[in-house]
């Protein structure tokens, strides 16, 4: 998988890659706006990490031509500016996510590996959560050797919540993921389809848990060694 | 004149002055004139009558004498040559001598006097036969008199029915000049209308509008440049301001980051996590020292406005994981539609940002985080120690912190909080939690939402 980075500070730029190449990625960096736009018109990317301030021009714009050229990669910006309508406008721009410096390196790599998973590009099949592989072609989640039986809506709720690792997935997000557009559905629904998938993987060892958030939704998280 | 004044009204008093002062000058003129036309007609009137008396003796009765057929001419002097005076009149004793008669003219005319009343008299004088008046023999001049003040009660009535007919012409005058004033100041401020107009959209979510220069009366155009001048240098300043905190922003963390990726790259120590730790620290020293510029230049807009309830939920959705990760849990207690608290979506935002990461910091080891927002509040509650009566106000100043407090944060987030819901006129009260720790409440006050 190669990640494309576009930051104009050369150190922190060079940490970026060494972070993600140590997670087994393949690293391209750019320092500047128009560097970065030919490469990731030329290459193909499994994700772009872009800084916002770039000497020869804003991040937001390369963002903006690469969107309309086309180019679907899901994009992770980098920038010194967090504000919700900072934020806005980059995911307007055509982000999917948004780290503020200073960031922790793991988390970076974290949520670069997050937007793959949750790019709907061919090569992402699988999709791994904590001792559980979910392979999205069969439709099975399983552990090692073992299939846990889950019924379509309950693949669909898990599928969505390891999308989604480390963020809290709104019951109405859950719907989206189980339910068409025109389908009706109710918080009592997915809280059953989830209160089944936490006991389906409970029963089991080394099974993510499903964290209960009241009044904001689910989140999946590792087995803590307890 | 600093005292605020309606041109138009101002105008209408003055332009009524004015006409009602010419009007009043053309009728003096008209007066003197009447005067001056009066006495040369009175003029005329008895040198005809003399010249008649002249033609005629005999028809008049000159001597006093009424009889049948013979008219009667009041104020007839008649003297002989030398002066001496052989009729008197009854009403006049006339002062001036007429000159030799027999000049040029036949006639003289003079200005006398009435020796009696001192008026100003009127004297025409021809040559005439005595005798064929009967007075004496020999020529006498025969003087007619008339006092000038006769004319006046003339001219007078001549006056006012000249100007009995003409009172229309003037408030004829009046209406038109009135009228036009009305619409020349009407059509003048039409334009100063449209550039209020303008003035009322220039709002904080509009800093970009000026006022329209084009059909400003000339007077009033210097007036609403000299105002898109001051509107310029205000949105450059605010533009500035904004740069400023961004690029701030990026000159700070940039290296920071750099900081921490190096730190990162040592092998693992206590020193490293500690080193971590504080640059932790210092990057939300930053952002927090970032949003309080931010809030400072921050211009409310009404296209940020957003219930109060979505910005809970988003807020803490997004610090759900750090919340989780910390092996705790947080909660959120919202009503399912809007609460109908409407807010600005920056400014509170912080505000419940703030709130969510103090209870973070200072909630239990695995804090416990309660969110509670409805129409009228939101509340913050943790489990942590709570925060003591006595420092429940000074927990809004900025910088201060417990001094049991570990050292972390700076305590600029409560007063941002504080300083916030000041601008939106909100209260911020601090009080004990049922979860054991401190319980943060912001109350809507009248006015909000």
């Amino acid at each position: 998988m190669r990640v494309l980075v576009i930051e104009d500070n050369a150190e922190l730029g060079a940490a970026i890659s060494r972070g993600l190449r140590s997670g087994g990625l393949t690293v391209d960096l750019f320092g500047t706006a128009e560097e970065a736009g030919e490469a990731w018109r030329l290459a193909s990317y499994s994700a772009v990490v872009l800084d916002l301030m770039l000497p020869d021009g804003s991040g937001l714009d390369v963002l903006r031509s690469a969107r309309r050229e086309g180019l679907s990669t899901p994009v992770l910006i980098l920038t010194a500016l967090d504000g919700i309508a900072d934020r806005i406008a980059g995911l307007d721009a055509g982000a999917d996510d948004y780290l503020t410096k200073p960031f922790h390196s793991d988390e970076l790599a974290a949520r670069i590996r997050a937007l793959m998973r949750r790019s709907k590009l061919p090569l992402v099949r699988e999709i791994e959560a904590g001792g559980l592989l979910i392979d999205l072609d069969a439709r099975i989640a399983r552990s090692g050797s073992d299939a846990l039986s889950l019924s379509r809506s309950e693949f669909l709720a898990l599928e969505c919540l390891a999308r989604n690792q480390g963020r809290t997935c709104s019951k109405e997000t859950i719907a989206n993921a189980i339910y068409g557009f025109e389908e009706d559905w109710s918080e009592g629904a997915i809280e059953l389809h989830v209160h089944r998938l936490r006991r389906k993987l409970s029963a089991q060892p080394n099974m993510p848990k499903i964290k209960s958030l009241r009044g904001l939704g689910y989140m999946l998280v590792p087995d803590q060694e307890d | 004149m600093s005292v605020p004044h309606s041109l138009a009204r101002r105008l209408y008093l003055r332009l009524t002055v004015v006409v009602t002062v010419s009007y009043a000058i053309f009728a003096s003129v008209m007066l003197v004139d009447f005067n001056i036309q009066g006495r040369i007609i009175e003029r005329e009137s008895l040198l005809n009558l003399t010249k008649r008396i002249a033609k005629s003796p005999e028809l008049f009765a000159l001597d006093g004498e009424v009889s049948d057929g013979k008219l009667t001419v009041p104020g007839v002097t008649i003297r002989r040559l030398d002066g001496a005076i052989l009729v008197s009149p009854a009403r006049w004793a006339v002062d001036a001598i007429p000159n030799n008669p027999l000049g040029y003219d036949d006639y003289s005319i003079q200005i006398g006097r009435d020796l009696r009343t001192g008026d100003e008299l009127l004297t025409v004088a021809v040559e005439v036969d005595g005798s064929a008046i009967g007075v004496a023999n020999g020529p006498v001049t025969v003087q007619v008199s008339r006092p000038t003040s006769d004319l006046l009660p003339v001219i007078g009535t001549f006056f006012r029915a000249t100007f009995e007919e003409m009172w229309w012409i003037f408030v004829l005058i009046l209406c038109v000049t009135l009228v036009v004033v009305r619409s020349t100041v009407k059509r003048s401020m039409r334009a100063v209308a449209t550039a209020s107009e303008q003035a009322v959209a220039i709002a904080p979510n509009d800093i970009h509008r000026r006022l329209p220069l084009t059909g400003l009366p000339l007077e009033i155009e210097p007036l609403a440049r000299k105002v898109n001048d001051a509107l310029d240098r205000l949105e450059k300043g605010y533009r500035a301001e904004q740069a400023f905190t961004a690029s701030a922003a990026h000159e700070l963390r940039t290296p920071l980051s750099v900081l921490r990726a190096r730190i990162e790259a040592i092998p693992p120590s206590e020193q490293r996590d500690h080193a971590l730790d504080k640059v932790d620290g210092m990057a939300r020293l930053i952002g927090q020292l970032l949003q309080l510029a931010r809030v400072e230049t921050w211009q409310e807009r009404s296209e940020d406005m957003t219930d109060m309830a979505e910005i809970c939920r988003a807020v803490a959705t997004d610090l759900s994981a750090q919340v989780v990760a910390a092996g705790g849990d947080i909660e959120l207690r919202a009503p399912n539609c809007d609460t109908g608290w409407k807010v600005d979506r920056v400014l509170l935002e912080v505000v419940v940002r703030n709130l969510i990461e103090n209870a973070l910091r200072h909630g239990g080891t695995a804090p416990r985080i309660r969110v509670t927002v409805d129409r009228a509040a939101l509340i913050v509650e943790d489990d942590g120690p709570g925060i003591a009566a006595d420092d429940g106000d000074r927990v809004f100043k900025a910088f201060w912190r417990r001094q049991s407090s570990d050292g972390e944060g700076a305590g600029i987030g409560l007063a941002l909080v504080s300083r916030i819901a000041e601008r939106i006129g909100a209260r911020v009260e601090v009080s004990r939690s049922s979860l054991g720790g401190a319980k943060l409440t912001v109350s809507a006050t009248s006015g909000v939402g």
